[in-house]
């Protein structure tokens, strides 16, 4: 037997549980040896007495026990009273406070659950029982401490890597200086359905008045997928001269990912170059959503699919090139599945074919951030719900050229919190509705 | 007529006592418990003297838990009647000669279940 283990009869004390801190309360000082002994034969040493109720409470606060063993009776507080008020302590709310009683009446063992106490001892004293109870309650202390300690760590672990991951996304500044310089406006939305998620999104900075946006999606969400972000988002920059060629850069992708992904993950990926100056956009697709594009106030916005494998599930593909105009007066939206797939409150969905429509009912004066807020609306989605999928929206607008701006301006004043060099109060949107 | 005498003891109490003890501290502990029975004796006489049930009911509580810890049956089933039965001082007056009479044969017997 291992000499951290120790085995009296039936029992098994481990060095931890012997570690224990216990507090014995009893104003007999007889039966409180009676307890000690036959907890110290069971390898029990950091045993602490009080010889009553104020004493407890004194000792209890200096000691901080793992358990209590408390009398029901004695003569200045009731083990009640006692229970009552240590449980008021935050600190204390876990501890293990066994009372031992004789009564079997059921309104009395109803009072001393009420009070707080963990479990009861019969008295008169069963050694049996009374190592039995210790030990489990000492257990699942342990136990709950530990677990305690674990989701601690991951909380916070879970959310350094959700600001890690919020570091690889477009920063607010970065999509105003692009949109600035290509005269669009840039919103965009991502939220994850647990702490970090599975999509990702960028902007890559061309030259020759040329930039490319791209959302990933991975499958799955949480950790792995998440980690699986880090992995694409490294790739991507890793093949800068592929940046203006959708094609080429998703099958360099596609090769790199199956090699790196064990079987079941893949990425759905779409990239698009805006060629501002030319008016033209270019996109590829790995089994992404169709992009919606709307060219013109007046026609009708349209899907536009583009067909290809997801990334990291065969070696080897070859990605098709689609281009279409990108006029001054065009709205183009790019989203991950969890927007047209998310159930509503009667678990509808929106669908792909609705979220276009949805475009062309809304006001053309809205900002790219209000349409996107109308889209999460329409769809079901606002700010408490839990999200099932990770769900990511940019939404490039060339609508109102003349008169570009970023709307930096509006994600500041939308999220008070975020920094940025403009001292922004007011939503552009706001005075547009006043004019 | 039939009568029933209890036991002073309760000795299968005892054994699992000793089996969680050893026989050495448990011996140990049975030659203090004189002293904690003389105490609560005369807990009580002076509660009786300051005619004060409720002491005398929080003293007959005590004898009664340390008797029965020890397997003391007897002795503790004179505690309960002070702890529970006596509705005045003078049902305990009446009631204090059984219980000397019970403590003393307790202590008496104590050498016996000691070793």
């Amino acid at each position: 037997m291992s000499g951290n283990v120790t085995s009296k009869g039936p029992f098994v004390v481990t060095a931890r549980l012997r570690d224990a801190r216990i507090l014995i309360v009893d104003d007999e000082p007889l039966s409180c040896q009676l307890l000690a002994g036959i907890l110290r034969k069971q390898g029990f040493e950091r045993l602490t007495i009080a010889d009553c109720g104020n004493q407890a409470l004194e000792f209890t606060g200096e000691i901080r026990p793992d358990l209590i063993l408390l009398d029901m009776q004695m003569p200045d507080l009731s083990g009640l009273e006692v229970c009552e008020r240590i449980r008021a302590h935050t600190e204390f709310v876990d501890v293990p406070i066994l009372i031992q009683t004789a009564t079997v009446s059921p309104k009395e063992m109803g009072e001393l659950f009420a009070a707080g106490g963990s479990d009861f001892l019969s008295k008169p004293i069963n050694p049996a029982e009374l190592i039995a109870r210790v030990i489990v309650h000492l257990e699942r202390r342990l136990l709950l401490g530990e677990m305690r300690d674990y989701r601690e760590r991951i909380s916070s672990e879970l959310a350094s890597a959700r600001r890690m991951q919020s570091e690889i996304f477009p920063s607010p500044i970065y999509q105003q200086e692009v949109a600035e310089a290509a005269n669009v406006r840039i919103g965009s939305y991502h939220r994850s359905s647990s702490e970090v998620g599975g999509d990702l999104w960028g902007i890559l900075p061309i030259s020759d008045g040329r930039f490319g946006v791209f959302l990933a999606d991975f499958t799955g969400h949480g950790i792995t997928s998440a980690l699986n972000t880090f992995r694409l988002h490294a790739l991507i920059h890793e093949y800068k001269e592929l940046h203006g060629r959708p094609g080429q850069l998703l099958a360099r992708l596609n090769e790199r990912l199956s090699k790196l992904l064990p079987t079941g993950q893949f990425a759905t990926f779409l990239y698009v170059v805006i060629d501002y100056q030319e008016g033209v956009l270019r996109l590829a697709s790995a089994g992404a959503p169709p992009l919606v594009i709307k060219n013109g106030l007046h026609e009708p916005a349209r899907l536009l699919q583009a067909t290809g494998v997801p990334l990291g599930i065969v070696g080897t593909m070859d990605y098709e090139e689609h281009e279409c105009a990108f006029d001054v007066d065009a709205l183009v939206v790019l989203y991950s599945d969890g927007l047209p797939e998310f159930p509503n409150a009667v678990g509808e969905r929106l669908g792909e074919e609705a979220l276009a429509s949805t475009l062309d009912r809304l006001h053309p004066g809205l900002d790219p951030y209000e349409l996107i807020d109308k889209l999460c609306a329409t769809a079901g989605i606002t700010p408490g719900h839990v999200l099932p999928d990770d769900t990511t929206i940019i939404c490039l607008d060339r609508r109102v050229g003349s008169r570009a701006r970023s709307c930096h301006d509006c994600y500041l004043v939308h999220n008070p919190t975020a920094t940025g060099k403009r001292n922004a109060t007011r939503c552009h949107a706001d005075d547009e509705a006043v004019a | 007529m039939m009568t029933f005498e209890m036991d002073l003891f309760d000795h299968e109490q005892i054994d699992m006592l000793r089996e969680a003890l050893g026989s050495e501290e448990l011996s140990e502990m049975y030659l203090k418990l004189p002293m904690s029975i003389d105490k609560a004796q005369d807990t009580i006489d002076a509660a009786i003297a300051n005619e004060d049930l409720q002491a005398i009911k929080r003293a007959g509580h005590a004898l009664k838990g340390v008797a029965g810890s020890f397997a003391a049956v007897k002795l503790q089933d004179v505690a309960r009647r002070f702890e529970l039965d006596v509705k005045s001082v003078e049902e305990a007056r009446e009631c204090r000669a059984l219980l000397q009479s019970v403590a003393r044969s307790t202590v008496a017997a104590l050498p016996t279940i000691a070793t």
